[in-house]
């Protein structure tokens, strides 16, 4: 339900709670006294967990990556213009990419114009969503939200319990017809006692073709440790690419079942309920201060390097500018990819000047600009 | 390499090593991360909101790994490392502390005191 139509998700509600009513009005008395009362019990077990898992598939975060700040997005159009200086048709649109090593296959991460991060590997941009996913998978209209990182596994418990509890009810009521007609005698009088019986099985028996064989194909991708995303494209199709080994594959099947489903879930990357800092103050002791303060200043900003890319850290070197940058209030500069943009400064008083060194919040509703100050704590007062 | 006037590259390849180890342990399927899933399976996903998970948990270690490491190696080499889980762990955000602001003094008693109605006699 994080996407914009979510509609087609009460459908879906409704058409399970539906199902589930009508076979607890209609077929559990007359199952649960002739067969056994073990039924209905099981029914609701399932039915719980079909419902958990939906709710928990639709209002989980998919691992949505957040967006960066406006001074990490400008770094990386600095970086971006000084690793390939210009040459032919080069635009600020041309695509660019990072090439990085995964367990011994080289991985391309793109850059994404929309979010203005690279991708991680595996993560897509949803148009839906209008958001970057982790591990994005596809987006589900029948869930309301995409299938990513975060979800999955509930996605994947959703559709296995929904295949499970349609083919339970519709034996169910297929059941109870069946046992109606050695009772009446004909099929045709079974049928008008409770004809919401036959309802009922005509809906479970249409909807579980699809739904088994989604589940089928899931397992399937689990096992394989792909996406549906990456099986669409053939990206690890050993046909299509042979040279291409699936880097996140650990090579046996049940154990890519294990590590899919019992692994740890990933806490959410927004964070919603911050607020926002307008100011980090860093603390330092006074020993410290007075050495700072006999440097000269040092304008060169700090390239952000990315932890999760490789554990072998990838050197970029970029030149130092030839000018004073003094970027000041990021928020009304023009999305400019080339450097050296004299920007309004806002004041400084004679104690102290802005550091050159911004950092902004990361939060996705606001981007403010922030400072990093430095407080001396004096020992004495202290 | 911009940080090579200001810090050992062992020490800075040791730190990234450490953070990538944490991160790695906390993404890896481990007896506690399976006892999370299961329960969560049972429960009907009701566990999340009681236990914490182990992701949650390796992200403090983190957090105050991170602060522990600025406070004894960074901040003296004059480097200030914010935690790349503010970041969506997308960058691990490095500054170079060279500039200060005076500390803020603190805020006087407000001046805009909300007149009291006094009754009339």
């Amino acid at each position: 339900m994080l996407t914009r139509q979510s509609s087609v998700f009460f459908l879906t509600t409704f058409l399970i709670v539906l199902t589930f009513t009508l076979y607890c009005v209609f077929d559990v008395p007359y199952l649960a006294t002739k067969v056994s009362p073990a039924l209905p019990v099981v029914a609701s077990i399932l039915f719980a967990l079909v419902i958990s898992s939906l709710l928990k598939t639709t209002l989980t975060d998919p691992g949505i990556i957040p967006r960066p700040s406006n001074r990490e997005a400008i770094e990386y159009d600095r970086q971006a213009q000084t690793l390939e200086p210009e040459s032919g048709n080069r635009n600020a649109n041309t695509p660019r990419q990072k090439v990085v090593n995964i367990n011994g296959q080289a991985v391309k991460l793109k850059f994404c114009f929309t979010c203005r991060l690279y991708r991680p590997p595996r993560s897509s941009h949803c148009s839906i969503c209008d958001n970057c996913v982790l591990n994005f998978d596809h987006h589900c209209p029948w869930v309301g939200n995409c299938i990513g990182l975060r979800n999955y596994r509930y996605f994947y418990f959703f559709i296995t319990t929904v295949a499970i509890l349609d083919i339970f009810i519709g034996v169910c009521s297929a059941l109870h017809l069946g046992l109606l007609t050695t009772e009446k005698g004909t099929f045709i009088e079974a049928l008008k006692h409770t004809p919401v019986s036959a309802a009922i099985f005509l809906i479970t028996f249409f909807s579980i073709w699809s739904v088994a064989g989604l589940s089928g194909f899931h397992t399937y991708l689990i096992a394989t440790s792909q996406t549906t995303n990456e099986d669409i494209k053939g990206t690890f199709n050993s046909k299509l690419r042979p040279h291409v080994k699936n880097p996140y594959s650990t090579g046996n099947c049940c154990k890519n079942i294990w590590r899919a489903l019992c692994g740890p879930e990933m806490p959410s990357l927004l964070d919603r309920r911050g607020v926002i800092q307008s100011d980090i103050m860093v603390s330092v002791d006074a020993e410290t201060f007075s050495r700072l303060s006999t440097q000269p200043k040092s304008p060169s900003p700090e390239p952000p390097e990315d932890p999760r890319m490789s554990l072998d850290r990838e050197q970029i070197s970029t030149d130092p500018p030839d000018e004073d940058i003094e970027v000041g209030d990021t928020e009304c500069l023009p999305r400019n990819p080339f450097p050296a943009i004299p920007t309004p400064h806002c004041g400084t008083d004679s104690n102290g000047v802005k550091s050159h060194n911004y950092q902004e919040n990361d939060d996705i509703e606001a981007n403010r600009n922030t400072t990093i100050s430095m407080q001396v704590i004096d020992p004495n007062t202290t | 390499m911009e940080l090579e006037g200001k810090i050992e590259p062992e020490v800075w390849t040791s730190f990234i090593d450490d953070l990538n180890r944490r991160y790695h342990k906390a993404d890896s399927v481990t007896f506690a991360s399976v006892f999370e899933s299961s329960l969560g399976f049972i429960t009907c996903n009701l566990s999340r909101v009681c236990v914490p998970s182990v992701w949650n948990r390796a992200l403090k270690e983190s957090e105050t790994f991170i602060q522990e490491r600025n406070r004894a190696v960074f901040i003296p080499n004059n480097l200030f490392i914010r935690d790349p889980a503010s970041k969506g762990l997308r960058v691990i955000e490095v500054s170079i502390l060279d500039e200060f602001v005076p500390q803020p003094q603190p805020t006087q008693e407000s001046s805009c005191v909300t007149p009291m109605l006094t009754p009339r006699n």
